[in-house]
């Protein structure tokens, strides 16, 4: 009977310790998603996908509140809070990779626009030398060749500034330029146009 | 034997006791409340992007920073000592603040986006004036330069402004209008203040057309601004054409080498034909006449030009021109086709009246 008894002692005992004892706080599983989260900023996902590092950061801080909350319970188990985790820890690497192909893409689309800045302003120059002699003469034809140096200096300081900060305010300044070049242009081509036609009815 | 019955049912009673007051009678994480919190957190996130606002969205977050910090202080307790009053305070905090913080945001928004609004319809409309009015007006380099940055500027503002990107678009705006203002209210006030003078050039024009009908002989009227030149005969408009001038064309010839045209009414002094002149033809001005040498003694006593300074002479209606320039030493210079033209229409002794504009201000500031 005694016998009986103390094994009954003994099995509620590790019983009670069973049900009581912690499951291993997944500690390896939140460093390596605090990691990944840390990982996806130096990649400057903040300035590149900003709307995708902004969900990344709200995917962990619902990984920690579950964490937490697994931790709040009388019997611990902290599956749903692994999980969650591991779910950041992959989300963390899209995130980084997308911030890297991002950047990559902007990269080159500053270099295309570049290229076709360059281009624009050869053609525009030309334009300028065809430009007909009218009331408004050199005055405005001056100004225009004025505008076309602002526009190379700007695209030369962007092109130095290309390799120290982040890439998205030089493509606004590239895009910017390119747009006065190409309005430019359209004034120059509009303006011969009509000289050439004048010039036809004349005949 | 009862007595380890009566034991065991003890324990059991006892441990399922424990049991059932953990599980359901303990204090429990606001786990509802946290969750409003961090959500509130993530579309306030998504809505508040000024820098003003962004400040109390940090404070937002602070507070439930604050929050998840006492819930693991209380986690790490034994559960029957655990206490939630802080997290759910500091939850509670946190959405207030940032329901607060996208009001304010609404608030500043809206103030914010009329009020660039409002500047860059300020500023499109300079640009619009400075394409139709001053860019023929002789200026600087360093300011055409200076201008035209200002614009490559502008139009970056109004990109950032389209792309919502409000903070930064008002940085660019600030920035373009440090360029553009300043320029544009030089330009403004020179042509403002050259354009005193309209009433005078009106009644110059109408002197000399009035002469053409009584001496018989023709008269030229030259409009400075529109590049033309006007024969008239007996009263009528006979002929225009189109004129360059000297590069400093903007108000009166003061002295000599200054490169500006005069104004004022001259008459034909001399014809000189094809070998007088390296000019194809001209008719020599009777430049200076008594207004200039008035305003050129003026101009000595004021020290705006050296008392060394020459008056000059030998301004000319010539041919030549037809280059789309003004790069004339201060004469009115046509195509030599042109300059034929007009040397068989007018005569020694024609009046010639050079102003300004014949035009009002108005017709080129107006859309």
């Amino acid at each position: 009977m005694k016998k009986s008894f103390n094994s009954l002692l003994a099995i509620l005992g590790i019983a009670a310790l069973v049900m009581t004892s912690c499951d291993q706080l997944p500690q390896a599983e939140v460093d390596a998603a605090t990691a990944a989260v840390s990982k996806a900023d130096s990649l400057e996902a903040a300035i590149y996908v900003p709307s995708e590092f902004a969900a990344l950061q709200d995917s962990m801080k619902e990984a920690q509140a579950q964490l937490e909350a697994d931790k709040s319970k009388f019997f611990k188990n902290y599956d749903g809070s692994r999980a969650k985790f591991s779910s950041v820890v992959t989300l963390a690497a899209t995130v980084g990779e997308n911030s890297v192909a991002r950047k990559a893409a902007v990269s080159v689309e500053i270099d295309s626009t570049i290229s076709q800045v360059t281009a624009l302003l050869a053609e525009t120059r030309a334009l300028l030398e065809k430009a007909p002699k009218g009331k408004e003469g050199a005055s405005v034809l001056e100004a225009m060749g004025q505008e076309l140096s602002s526009v190379e200096a700007s695209v030369t300081s962007a092109q130095s500034a290309k390799g120290t900060g982040s890439l998205l305010p030089i493509l606004d300044t590239v895009k910017a330029a390119k747009d006065k070049v190409t309005g430019i242009k359209t004034e120059l081509e509009a303006v011969i146009e009509k000289y050439q036609a004048s010039r036809k009815a004349k005949r | 034997m009862r007595k380890y019955i009566l034991i065991t049912t003890l324990l059991v009673l006892v441990s399922g006791f424990f049991l059932i007051y953990t599980i359901y009678y303990t204090p429990k994480a606001p786990l509802s409340i946290l969750s409003s919190a961090r959500n509130n957190l993530a579309i306030t996130q998504k809505s508040v992007a000024s820098k003003k606002d962004k400040k109390i969205l940090k404070e937002a977050q602070s507070l439930y920073d604050s929050a998840m910090y006492h819930w693991k202080l209380q986690n790490d307790k034994w559960i029957w000592f655990r206490n939630f009053n802080a997290v759910d305070s500091f939850a509670r905090l946190s959405i207030s603040k940032a329901e607060e913080a996208v009001i304010l945001h609404q608030t500043h928004q809206g103030k914010q986006i009329k009020a660039l609004a409002n500047r860059i319809e300020i500023l499109e409309g300079m640009l619009t004036k400075y394409k139709k009015v001053f860019r023929t007006l002789p200026q600087q380099k360093g300011e055409i330069k200076k201008w035209a940055t200002g614009e490559l500027t502008f139009t970056e503002a109004k990109t950032k402004y389209n792309n919502k990107d409000y903070d930064h678009a008002e940085e660019k705006l600030t920035e373009a209008e440090k360029l553009l203002i300043p320029i544009y209210n030089t330009l403004n006030s020179r042509i403002v203040n050259y354009f005193a003078n309209y009433n005078t050039w009106l009644s110059w024009q109408k002197k000399v057309i009035d002469d053409s009908s009584v001496s018989r002989k023709s008269s030229i009227v030259v409009d400075k601004l529109a590049r033309k030149c006007f024969v008239y005969n007996r009263g009528k408009l006979v002929k225009e054409y189109t004129v360059e001038l000297g590069p400093n064309w903007l108000g009166t010839k003061l002295r000599q080498g200054d490169k500006a045209t005069p104004e004022g009414i001259y008459s034909v002094k001399k014809k000189k034909d094809e070998k007088n002149t390296k000019y194809h033809k001209a008719l020599l001005l009777n430049y200076p006449n008594e207004d200039d040498k008035a305003r050129f003694e003026l101009a000595k006593v004021n020290g705006d030009i050296s008392k060394n300074a020459s008056i000059g002479a030998l301004i000319e209606i010539h041919g030549a021109g037809g280059k789309g320039t003004d790069w004339t030493d201060g004469c009115v210079a046509l195509s030599s086709p042109d300059m034929d033209e007009v040397y068989q229409l007018v005569q020694e002794g024609s009046k010639i009246a050079i102003v300004g504009s014949l035009k009002p201000l108005s017709t080129y500031t107006t859309d």
